[in-house]
């Protein structure tokens, strides 16, 4: 008996010495000699989101900008010849200390010819190959003195030029058949001012351009002469061109244009070339247009269009306004009274400049009576730039542009109704209308500026009503686009959205849509408190972009179609604002990305709150997979000597999965705990770690789940210089726990009771640990399978003995 | 050490206790196996060692008991 205790107690105090000892070999702590470096995720903000709702329907189309040279396509554009010498291909006469030479630029028209009178009459004249019947001859001319004479003719021989027109005493004249005249309706020639000149000829019966055999006009920065007389009959194969006046000046010409030059087509000169090679999104090129929205629906009021939009003469009880789809509103205009109703938009733009402006319609009016509006522009100094009037007369849309005292007519658009109609118009020394009816365009049109003061202060768009009855118009962008310019406002190339939100609501995100083709810059301002968490979602591309956003940082992205998710507890959003930047490098080092697969990503995904990365996966279909996912984009950690670690929390419903993905090496997965769980992953060694994601699935694609959480916090990249001998210390410390607490009580009843209790000690001991959760329930299973094997034993032992 | 031997201490803990344990209490082949077993339970859930090691234990215990119950004898 004691011999037995003896050895009973020696095999005891062993089994505690070799415990000890493994205890003591690997005594290190966790993070003894250990860093962290590199990585830590700690998730800081503590706005919880339940549920999504669109709050603004609003999109802003941030375009690819391209730049206008100030090259302009045609016959002579002289971009290849030397500056200070005569243009080639011309016949030049220099009288006098006069010249005709090509200078490198004279107001953003590159490359010019510059006839200078001094002393003697400068020429400059152009043989045609063959006589031309008809055609246009077009070009820009700008001189310094309009008082003082230019001649151009157009001819075949020397006298009695067909057309034979002056530049003089500040108007322009022509000879025809009776002699000297003014030439009608064009505009009155400015000093140091290009103009666009085109001619039209026909000499044959070919009604060319409209005109009547023997007939030409002229046509002056859009405005048309009308019919002119030839002065004679005569095929032309010249163009001449020669100073007069004895008076120190100069003219300039560019962009001369032959109709029977078989590399140029009529109007080929009037727009700059454009260079499409530098495409970045730099905020000098911004381009915008956004959609009009409202947020409310269904007003009897007037919309609230972003507090950007300001109304002018609204009656409130004749006019009804709502939204009919999303980006877009609708002004029904009821019965039988006068009045207006407009937006306008401030700019404040105030340089000189080539620029756009554009008006997408969709009018849906079912009635007779005439109706229409006006879309105004106005210089910086809100003097009236340019005026259209689109008269309304079902089912023909009649075009119109105000002259200063009249409406004078453009086109007619025979079917403009139930389609989007786009008046794009082209601001540069004239304007240029092009109508685009269902993405084509329709036709061009040009006419004058009211004025020639520079800059854009207000686009106004102004509805009236003549007559009864109703009638719908769908305003769906106005767009103001700077081309050319080399300085752009910061407010003109971002788009501030005051919410005016009434209904952003505690614990719920709130849902908009921000469409950029290219990169974009976006902040946030918020009532008291510049703090919030936004998430873009770019669903096109089944990708969801966080940016952890901190008080007045900018956030930046980059992808087009981007949704973005406010969250917002307490604080009353008054300002998104979103503008064009550079994205700069180096700016998101670590940046993590969502993904989603087969679910409705306003019902599952991950949210922010208490430091922890929760997530709310809501799987809803059979045989399908569905899992959302977070990226952790880490670049190029070299996985040598670390390890990485976290706390998790899932719940039994929903599969978690942590990868590790490495360059050049194998991906590896690890599942996450169903319980309150810290694991430690040793990277693979001497790899670089690229990616680790954690992953949220279905775990059974037969069946539907519902509603499964968790969460995850506490990412830690770890250094630790022996780090597998740490990993060891970690799992040997969890296994051993629980393995010693099973085991000593056990040992300890079996020598004081002998082996007939062992058996119920190691089922107690068991429970407890596992009910206590230092055992999974696998465990648990596997030691009552083993005890199953000694009860077994147990039984045949006394069979046997 | 390097961790592509970490199964070594598994194993060694997993023998070195079952037959401890063993020895200890019921000191038959089969007690030895049990221990093995249970001792696996822990040693795969410490990823000292893989699954399949805990799979062919339970086989192997399985039959072991199948043989003790079918033979009479005992192990």
């Amino acid at each position: 008996m004691v011999s037995n205790l003896k050895k009973r107690t020696f095999v005891l105090i062993f089994i505690l010495l070799f415990v000890l000892s493994l205890l003591s070999l690997f005594n290190r702590t966790q993070y003894v000699n250990a860093g962290v470096n590199d990585l830590e995720y700690i998730f800081e903000n503590d706005d919880i989101f339940n549920e999504s709702m669109p709050f603004s329907n609003s999109t802003f189309n941030l375009r690819d900008s391209y730049e206008y040279t100030q090259e302009y396509n045609a016959t002579y554009s002289f971009t290849n010849d030397e500056n200070g010498e005569n243009p080639s291909g011309w016949i030049i006469t220099e009288n006098g200390n006069s010249f005709v030479n090509v200078i490198n630029e004279k107001h953003k028209h590159n490359k010019v010819v510059e006839m200078y009178y001094d002393s003697g009459v400068p020429i400059m004249k152009n043989d045609w190959i063959d006589d031309i019947m008809y055609g246009t001859f077009e070009w820009w001319m700008e001189s310094t003195d309009c008082t003082n004479k230019i001649l151009v003719y157009i001819r075949h021989d020397v006298a009695n030029a067909p057309i034979s027109l002056f530049l003089h005493v500040d108007k322009w004249q022509y000879i025809d058949n009776t002699g000297t005249k003014d030439v009608p309706n064009v505009p009155i020639p400015i000093d140091n001012e290009w103009m666009y000149i085109k001619i039209h000829f026909e000499t044959t019966v070919g009604a060319y351009m409209g005109l009547s055999q023997y007939k030409w006009k002229i046509i002056i920065n859009g405005i048309d002469s009308g019919e002119l007389n030839l002065r004679n009959n005569e095929p032309m194969d010249e163009f001449y061109t020669q100073l007069e006046t004895d008076d120190d000046y100069s003219v300039f010409y560019d962009g001369i244009g032959y109709s029977w030059d078989t590399f140029y087509n009529v109007n080929d000169n009037i727009v700059p070339i454009i260079d499409y090679s530098n495409s970045n999104q730099e905020i000098n090129k911004c381009e915008f247009a956004y959609n009009i929205t409202t947020i409310e629906p269904n007003k009897t009021e007037y919309p609230t269009i972003n507090n950007e939009w300001i109304e002018t003469d609204f009656d409130n009880e004749h006019i009804k306004t709502g939204i009919e789809s999303e980006g877009e509103i609708s002004i029904d205009y009821l019965n039988d009274h006068t009045h207006q109703f407009g937006i306008e938009k401030e700019f404040n733009y105030n340089n000189n400049g080539i620029y756009n402006v554009s008006l997408t319609t969709y009018m849906a009016n079912l009635y007779l009576d005439t109706k229409g509006f006006n879309f105004n522009i106005y210089t910086y100094d809100d003097t009236l730039l340019v005026r259209l009037r689109i008269a309304l007369d079902n089912p023909i849309t009649k075009v119109y542009y105000y002259d200063g005292s009249s409406y004078v007519y453009l086109y007619s658009v025979d079917d403009g109704y139930f389609n989007d109609l786009i008046f794009n118009i082209y601001i540069d020394s004239f304007c240029i209308l092009e109508l685009i009816e269902v993405s084509e365009s329709i036709n061009t049109y040009y006419f004058p500026k009211l004025t020639n003061k520079i800059g854009i202060n207000t686009i106004e768009f102004i509805g009236d009503v003549l007559a009864s009855s109703t009638m719908d118009i769908y305003i769906k962008s106005i767009g103001f686009y700077i081309n050319g310019s080399s300085y752009l406002p910061h407010d003109l190339s971002s788009l501030t959205i005051n919410t005016n939100i009434d209904n952003w609501n505690d614990d719920i995100h709130n849902l908009f849509y921000i469409t950029a083709n290219g990169t974009f810059s976006l902040s946030v301002e918020y009532d008291e408190v510049i703090e919030a968490i936004i998430f873009p979602l770019t669903f096109f591309n089944n990708e969801m972009k966080v940016f952890h956003y901190v008080e007045s940082e900018i956030f930046q992205g980059s992808q087009p179609y981007t949704f973005l998710i406010l969250t917002n507890t307490t604080y009353q959003i008054n300002t998104i604002q979103v503008s064009q930047v550079i994205l700069t490098e180096d700016t998101n080092e670590y940046f993590m990305e969502f993904e989603f697969e087969g679910i409705n990503a306003n019902e599952s995904y991950f949210y922010v709150s208490s430091n922890r990365l929760y997530f709310t996966l809501n799987v809803i279909s059979n045989d399908t997979l569905e899992y959302i996912r977070a990226n952790f984009n880490v670049e190029n950690v070299y996985s040598s000597d670390r390890s990485i670690s976290f706390h998790s929390d899932f719940n039994g419903d929903s599969l978690g999965i942590f990868g590790l993905d490495y360059l050049g090496g194998k991906s590896r997965f690890f599942l996450f705990p169903n319980y309150p769980a810290y694991k430690n992953v040793i990277l693979h060694q001497g790899k670089t770690l690229d990616n680790f994601s954690i992953t949220i699935t279905d775990n059974n694609y037969n069946e539907t789940y519902g509603i499964s959480t968790g969460y995850i916090y506490n990412i830690k990249l770890i250094y630790v210089p022996d780090i597998e001998v740490t990993l060891l210390t970690t799992t040997l410390i969890r296994m051993l726990i629980p393995l010693m607490i099973i085991l000593i009580p056990t040992i300890a009843i079996y020598i004081e009771f002998g082996k007939d209790l062992v058996i119920p000690m190691l089922i107690l001991m068991s429970l407890i640990c596992y009910v206590t959760n230092l055992i999974p329930i696998e465990v648990f299973f596997i030691i009552m399978l083993s005890c199953g094997v000694f009860i077994v034993e147990n039984y045949r032992g006394r069979e046997r003995y | 050490m390097s961790v592509e031997y970490e199964w070594l201490i598994g194993v060694g803990i997993m023998f070195g206790f079952a037959f401890a344990m063993s020895y200890i209490t019921y000191r038959t082949l089969g007690s030895f196996f049990a221990f093995l077993l249970f001792f696996n339970s822990f040693v795969v859930w410490a990823e000292l060692l893989p699954l399949w090691t805990l799979v062919v234990n339970i086989l192997i215990v399985t039959f072991m008991m199948y043989l003790s119950i079918t033979s009479k004898r005992g192990i």
